[in-house]
């Protein structure tokens, strides 16, 4: 078991100067969970909308990786994407249809590994019962409850507003307003999806090309390195990531169920996602008491609580039972929800006007030469180059871009051209080049 | 300080007791002084003739100014003829007294006490054994065979003891001594009169011991010199004497009867209280005798103390609450003056909500607990608080790095009454406000606590005293919510003797306590949720001493619960919260109960006692009703009742036994057994792994019922070298109905349906607790061991309501090895340094089984819980304890404590958890003092 320290003064610790007295809160770097009762159960992830769309029901075997998917952090000197997504043991093969409470059918298709997609669209409608059902490949056979709709919302306003947050940072923070339109809606779950420009700080329109690389030639590494013009858009991008944080509100106790001034999203304003041009579409799902339960224990089980007192964490029972053993476990959940969506664009010059912008998300500052070629990687003598990897192996590995011939004798060991790391460079490091289909610019 | 003598005063019948040993005190207290006052130089001039004693005195008195303090009847009617030129007073009196039986004493220069040695305890006045501050709430009848154990024996050398009782015996010649003294003498009861037969008589340190016969008379040989001499008997208050064996000689003793005790007189019969009493597993702390412990940020903290007991223990450091032999932390019943105190925690669980200088003590029930006591399963903490000083206004205050304390004794009216205030509070705001530092800007921690209370000794039959107390908290741990919680306790006591056999305490207390939670966030939902649980007690505790092998205590007891589950009203004109609370509980809990110590013969020691409690829930009120046979949730709901105002919803009835024995096999060796069982009727909701302040607390209904718990106990107990080593060995099997755990996630703030949320099961607990403790000599402290598991179960058909299949598993603060070695060495009397060593066992948390992907992000599952053990705790603490010095002059007397917590820096871990995030699933373990944490505290008397 490593341990990275990070020790944090908590709130009991600042009676005195955390000098004096911390309380730590250190992170173990597991690989794995350290458990012999691991058990692979099955993963349900299913929302059926009153979209009229095809539905989307996601099918996963649980792991004992703590990492199911890999670190965030960008690390210059490792390629982008390498070793990334360890992935999810997605379910293959399984049979997986929704019915309703009148007896239609409607049959679900895998189009990707895990991904099972309804052959027709369709959508849940108010005031109707459906139920999941799903056999796996190997017989077992699986129901949900029978949910339905349990109110309709309408989002009224979704708006942006420069604010200083409780913890003293300053950023834009996304509020929701919405009214109830049908039904009762007294329990809502947030999701977003945002978006955002982005521009590499050290984009060149000319890039390295290298071809013919034999790194073990010998007596010395044989290529051809050509600087030739970018063949694709390499400077804008624009990058979308979905929300992956649960987000609950609920007015049960409020006279009426009217959402108002909730906030879905707090951005630092030194987050580079603002820089240019950003945009957030939030949707609104109106859930049932009982999913609003499970997502809101969930919720809790993965959050810290106070240092003293920890929430008991346990078994969480979904709305999935294996239709013949019951003591068999079923992750995840299958709601039926009204959704609800509004699209909000805003740049960063709106609410920042003549203000500096945020730092770019990795420092592009110091621009870098490296000798061309290396010491073949099959010489068997002692080589004493103490020069930074050369360009030609980085180019290999796709770590740096072109930007200029370094005639100003750049660098420790000069070579004969200025780079970058890519994600400097290379807008597409980050994100996409093509402009999304609901861009719209000012 | 051959001088150094006992005296008894004549003083006016009519003045009451409590002046009377009060004045004695004030004697006492100065002896030590004696030699100072012994320097006074002034010079008499006497002539008299043929004029009796009484008038020599009375002109000694007008020419020196000194005050005499003597008994007329001492005078013979021989007549005197002297004649004095220009001597001290000590050589005209040494003079002047040589052919009588009385000795003198010169005190502070201008009084002076004559004293006859050997008839001086004939006039003991009643009561006269009563420390001088010996809190009156102590004498409950049924208390008596309970004394302060102190943590720590303080060394008190004999010059400045001024609690035990000096006699000297013959008077003091300068012949050579040869042989052993004899001294013999008679006991009778001081109340009546009444020879006292079967009175232990034993001199300390010496194998020498008797007993009386059937007149009270008794004799014994013993060495010239200094001797102290202990007397015990049934229903006799024990008592200490040192004898200044000049001669042979006499002393009879009037003894009082067996209702309170001096300090130091508890000290040598608490040792025989270990092997003696009946009662299993009980312990108590002293809360001056704790303060050589090195504690966290110096807070001198009795609560913390007992954690250091065998059987007792918390989930972790920090934490609120105990968990008393394998009990849950709902199952102690602390009692602050005979008031319930539902949190006597600040900050969670790091300090105690108790001053340290009001506080006297605490008496700690863990096995047999008496009969008088009920209402919860697992302990009593029957915490007592000081009496106030009744002749001189005095403090004592102390400087922390954290937090003051202080604490005045005012006398109201001289010898009659006072008055004892004790506030203390925080800096910690202050402090968190004088960091540079944003994230903390928000961020709250404050706490305070204030007590008052009154003692009025009204006559020799009745006194009364009244108590208050307030402690407050508020804290934020996210910046948009802000906790506050508060205890507030009432308590008025009267206690009154009818008779010689039968006196009885009558007891009226209130206490609420409840918690806010302020929520300021930026949407539309700002609110302010409450929760408030009152319950009022009236108590009637009665003891009857029927004869020498029986006493009973019986009472009745009736308490009224007012329970505000939650309310929840907006805050701010923006808000749409719409004000709602949950419907009000009540509940009546009464008792009546007997108990009788019955001494079958000198080992055979029988306490039996039954306790019958009842408790109503009281309308009005709201009971949902569900399907029998199905899980209660909204579906198996069949319909509600409604229940009037004070209308009976459901009553239970629980008979309780408390049965004990002991039998002696020696003096110093006994065994004991006891059959407990007992019912509880209000239980804490939590969801959280460890007590959280927003704990609530629930009555039994309709639907929840009653927890009942039974305790095994058997234990063996072995003084030895005169008391100075203690040994214990005590096992426990306790078992547990109708526990309550919660389904896992469950809201259960406002919730309406609480029931559809509660688990009932079963638990059981069992270990051995060793304890070795050395009470006296440079080096005192103990060591204790304890094996101990605890278990809960909840079974159901229904697989929400199961945990971990229905099978048995270790509770959050199943502890099996749980060490601890608590010492203190004096090197001086000034200085001492103490350690504390402290191993237990990691306790079991819930760890994942596996990882999954849903909604975009990672998260862990949990199937069983408790499975996993966080690695074992161990620390060291060390302290170093610096006494100012004793001049009795100065204007205060000082303390100084120097500690450093946890002095290996050992990381021990709290707890360890995963959370999801930025979608990635994180493994933390936390901890609380991980690195060494010195502190300094600075503490007087005035």
């Amino acid at each position: 078991m490593n341990e990275k320290r990070r020790c944090e003064c908590s709130l009991i610790f600042l009676f005195i100067p955390c000098v004096f007295l911390v309380g730590c809160i250190e992170e173990l770097e597991l690989e794995r969970l350290d458990t012999n009762d691991f058990d692979d159960v099955l993963v349900v992830e299913a929302v059926l909308t009153n979209e009229m769309k095809k539905q989307r029901v996601l099918l996963s075997r649980a792991t004992n990786r703590l990492d199911i998917i890999t670190d965030t952090i960008y690390d210059p000197a490792t390629p982008i994407n390498y070793n990334k997504g360890v992935g999810v043991d997605t379910e293959e093969n399984a049979s997986v249809m929704i019915l309703d409470e009148l007896g239609n059918k409607f049959d679900f298709e895998e189009v990707v590994s895990g991904t099972y997609m309804s052959l027709q669209p369709f959508q849940a409608e108010l005031g109707k019962n459906y139920h999941l059902e799903i056999t796996t490949k190997d017989g077992e056979q699986y129901i949900s409850n029978e949910m339905s709709i349990a109110g309709i919302s309408q989002i009224t306003d979704l708006y942006a507003e420069r604010i200083i947050n409780d913890l003293g940072e300053e950023g834009m923070s996304i509020y929701i307003n919405s009214e109830e339109v049908q039904g009762d809606s007294q329990f809502y779950r947030y999701t977003y999806e945002e978006s955002y420009k982005i521009i590499a700080p050290n984009w060149a329109p000319m890039d390295f090309k290298l071809s013919n690389y034999e790194p073990c030639a010998l007596p010395v590494p044989t290529y051809d390195l050509e600087i030739i013009p970018r063949e694709e858009e390499e400077r804008v991008c624009y990058n979308t990531v979905d929300s992956n944080t649960i987000i609950q509100n609920s007015t049960v106790e409020l006279s009426e169920n009217k959402v108002l001034r909730f906030p879905i999203r707090f951005i630092n304003r030194n987050d580079y996602i603002l820089t240019y041009r950003y945009s957030i579409l939030a949707k609104q799902f109106v859930q049932s008491a009982p999913a609003y339960s499970y997502y809101n224990r969930l919720e809790k089980f993965s959050q810290t609580g106070s240092l003293f007192s920890q929430i008991q964490p346990g078994l969480l029972n979904g709305n999935i039972v294996n239709k013949n053993d019951l003591g068999d476990n079923v992750l995840g959940y299958f709601e039926v929800a009204s959704v609800t969506e509004r699209r909000l664009f805003f740049n960063y010059e709106d609410f920042f006007p003549n203000e500096p912008l945020p730092p770019y998300v990795f420092n592009c500052d110091n621009l870098l030469s490296a000798p061309e070629s290396h010491v073949s990687f099959c010489f068997s003598g002692l080589s004493m180059n103490s020069c930074p990897q050369s360009v030609i192996e980085r180019v290999n590995m796709d770590l740096i871009s072109y930007v200029s011939d370094n005639d100003i004798g750049l660098g420790a060991c000069p070579g004969p051209h200025i780079f970058t790391p890519n994600i400097c460079g290379d807008c597409t490091t980050l994100g996409s080049n093509v402009v999304p289909e609901f861009w719209i610019e000012e | 300080m051959k001088e150094l003598k006992l005296f008894c005063l004549k003083i006016n019948h009519v003045i009451h007791n409590f002046y009377k040993h009060f004045f004695l005190f004030l004697l006492f207290a100065l002896c030590f002084n004696f030699s100072l006052a012994q320097s006074d130089s002034t010079r008499i001039t006497l002539v008299v003739e043929n004029e009796s004693l009484k008038n020599v005195i009375d002109s000694l008195e007008t020419k020196t100014n000194a005050t005499f303090f003597y008994l007329e009847e001492w005078f013979g009617d021989e007549l005197i003829s002297i004649a004095f030129e220009n001597e001290t007073l000590p050589v005209v009196l040494e003079e002047l007294l040589s052919k009588t039986e009385l000795n003198f004493y010169i005190l502070d220069g201008d009084k002076v006490i004559l004293t006859k040695n050997n008839i001086i305890y004939d006039e003991l006045p009643n009561n006269f054994f009563i420390k001088r501050d010996s809190s009156s709430i102590l004498t409950t009848a049924g208390t008596d065979q309970r004394q302060l154990r102190p943590i720590f024996y303080s060394d008190r050398l004999v010059a400045n003891d001024n609690r035990v009782q000096k006699i000297q015996v013959g008077k003091a010649s300068k012949e050579v001594k040869t042989s052993l003294a004899k001294i013999s003498g008679v006991a009778i009861n001081a109340s009546n009169g009444l020879p006292i037969p079967d009175l232990v008589v034993q001199i300390k340190n010496q194998n020498i011991r008797t007993t009386t016969d059937e007149t009270g008379y008794y004799e014994l040989e013993l060495p010239y010199g200094i001797n102290r001499m202990n007397t015990r008997a049934l229903g006799i208050e024990d008592a200490t004497f040192e004898l200044y064996v000049y001669n042979s000689g006499t002393v009879d003793l009037a003894l009082n009867e067996g209702l309170e005790q001096l300090d130091e007189v508890v000290l040598e019969a608490d040792a025989f209280r270990n092997v003696e009493e009946a009662t299993t597993g009980s312990a108590q702390i002293d809360s001056e005798e704790s303060k050589n412990i090195p504690l966290v940020l110096g807070e001198r903290d009795i609560l913390q103390v007992a954690r250091n007991l065998p059987g007792i223990s918390s989930a972790g450091e920090g934490a609120a609450g105990f968990n008393v032999r394998g009990g849950k932390t709902d199952q102690n019943l602390i009692l602050l003056d005979d008031a319930t105190i539902y949190n006597p925690s600040h900050f969670f669980g790091i300090f105690q909500a108790l001053n340290p200088y009001t506080t006297k003590g605490v008496d700690i029930y863990k096995g047999n607990v008496p009969a008088k006591f009920g209402g919860r399963l697992s302990s009593v903490f029957d915490i007592q608080s000081k009496e106030g000083n009744t002749e001189k206004f005095s403090g004592e205050a102390s400087i922390g790095p954290v937090t003051s304390n202080i604490a005045l004794e005012v006398p109201m009216k001289k010898e009659e009454s006072s008055l004892l205030l004790g506030g203390r509070g925080t800096y910690s705001d202050w402090i968190l406000k004088s960091l540079d530092e944003p994230d903390l800007a928000n961020s709250s921690a404050n706490f305070y606590d204030v007590i008052a209370k009154y003692d009025h000794k009204i006559s020799d039959k009745h006194s009364i005293s009244a108590m208050g107390y307030y402690s407050k908290d508020a804290f934020s741990i996210t910046s948009d919510s802000l906790y506050k919680y508060s205890n507030r306790l009432f308590s008025l006591k009267w206690k009154h003797a009818y008779s010689e056999k039968n006196r009885g305490d009558l007891i009226l207390s209130n206490s609420n306590y409840q918690f806010n939670i302020d929520y300021d966030g930026e949407a539309n939902t700002d609110f302010l949720l409450g929760y408030k649980v009152n319950e009022t007690e009236l108590k009637y505790n009665l003891r009857y001493l029927y004869n020498s092998k029986h006493t009973f205590d019986y009472g009745i007891a009736s308490k009224l619960y007012v329970v505000e589950p939650g309310s929840i009203e907006p805050s701010g004109s923006d808000s749409s919260i719409e004000a709602r609370a949950v419907d009000q509980e009540k509940g009546l809990e009464s008792a009546i109960y007997i108990s009788d110590a019955y001494k079958v013969n000198d080992k055979l020691l029988i306490d039996a006692g039954f306790r019958l409690s009842l408790f109503t829930a009281l309308g009005a009120s709201t009971q949902n009703i569900y399907q029998e046979g199905e899980p209660r949730n909204d579906g198996s709901r069949t319909g509600s009742e409604e229940y009037g105002e004070y209308e009976f919803i459901k009553t239970y009835i629980g008979p309780e036994a408390r049965f004990s024995t002991r039998y002696l096999f020696t003096p110093t060796f006994s065994i004991k057994g006891s059959v407990n069982s007992g019912y509880q009727y209000i239980h804490t909701l939590s969801n959280n792994t460890t007590v959280s302040p927003i704990d609530t607390w629930k009555l039994s209904d309709l639907n929840i019922k009653p927890q009942q718990g039974y305790q095994y106990a058997l234990g063996l107990y072995k003084n030895s070298e005169d008391n100075m080593y203690e040994y214990s060995l005590e096992g426990y099997y306790k078992q547990f109905k109708n526990a309550i755990d919660f389904k896992t996630g469950a809201q259960l703030l406002l919730n309406e349906n609480i029931e559809t949320e509660v688990l009932q099961g079963d638990g059981k607990a069992y270990g051995v607790e060793l304890l070795l403790r050395k009470n006296t000599g440079k080096l005192n402290g103990w060591l204790g061991y304890t094996y101990s598991r605890s278990f809960l179960k909840f079974d159901s058909e229904y697989a929400d309501e199961r945990i971990n299949n229905g099978e048995y598993f270790s509770s959050n603060y199943d502890k099996p090895h749980d060490l601890s070695l608590v010492t203190n060495y004096k090197f001086t009397k000034r200085y001492s340094v103490s350690a504390n060593f402290v191993y237990q066992t990691g306790r079991p948390v819930t760890y994942p089984i596996g990882t999954y992907r849903f909604n975009n992000a990672d998260y862990v599952y949990y199937s069983n819980r408790n499975e996993f053990r966080i690695p074992d705790y161990y620390r060291l603490d060390l302290g170093l304890n610096i006494e100012g010095n004793h001049k009795i002059k100065k204007f205060a007397h000082s303390f100084w404590t120097i500690s450093v917590y946890n002095v290996l820096g050992r990381n021990n871990p709290y707890s360890v958890f995963f959370v999801t995030e930025n979608g990635e699933v994180k493994a933390y373990q936390s901890s609380i003092f991980s690195i060494p944490v010195p502190s300094i505290t600075y503490n007087f008397k005035f």
